[in-house]
């Protein structure tokens, strides 16, 4: 069970490797476009943590 | 801890050239893309277990301050009609990023190995400051 854990978190650090090093090799001039789609990718992030971090809480408890 | 070292150094990579981009909207984009896959990153190590309720409440302020400054950043650009502008505040919030991501990551290892987690809290407060 923790080696398939592994694997799958192993996984998904290569996918964040490949797709974070695929836009860093861009070095020309940012489009609008291009901001939108991101900013849009990242809201949709943000929201995940967010209830990932306000589910966590409530877990906890208060203290 | 062979991971671990891996990430470390891949992450010191991408923030390496983060800071070498010139193009202030590909600068922003850069950063984008890599708080959107921390992000992403940090939930999917909650949902698999390997990161708890309470690393993941710890980390909070940090991923805060990251993802707070990329917000911020985006609004400093303006379009020149041909392209992206940034200015001193903008370069400004692309340290903050950089500093807290960098937070982020030690957390999120520190995690992973299981080892004590002693964050520079003072270094962490200043960023937080300049981002509010």
């Amino acid at each position: 069970m923790i080696e398939a854990q592994v694997i799958l978190a192993i996984m998904g650090a290569a996918k964040s490797i490949i797709v974070t090093g695929a836009e860093l090799l861009k070095d020309t001039p940012a489009t609008e476009a291009e901001l939108e789609i991101a900013e849009a990718e990242l809201k949709s992030s943000q929201a995940r943590l967010k209830a990932a971090i306000e589910a966590a809480k409530a877990r906890i408890g208060p203290g | 801890m062979a991971m671990s070292v891996a990430r470390s150094s891949v992450l010191f990579l991408i923030l390496a050239l983060t800071a070498c981009a010139q193009d202030p909207g590909r600068r922003w984009l850069q950063a984008s893309t890599i708080m959107t896959e921390t992000n992403h990153q940090v939930v999917d190590l909650h949902e698999l277990g390997i990161l708890g309720d309470h690393d993941l409440i710890q980390m909070e302020p940090y991923l805060n301050t990251a993802n707070s400054a990329v917000n911020k950043a985006r609004i400093q650009l303006r379009w020149d009609g041909n392209r992206f502008i940034g200015g001193s505040t903008f370069d400004t919030l692309m340290m903050v990023f950089d500093s807290a991501i960098d937070e982020v990551t030690r957390y999120r290892d520190a995690a992973w190995t299981g080892d004590h987690v002693d964050p520079n809290a003072d270094k962490v407060d200043k960023v937080r400051e300049i981002v509010q």
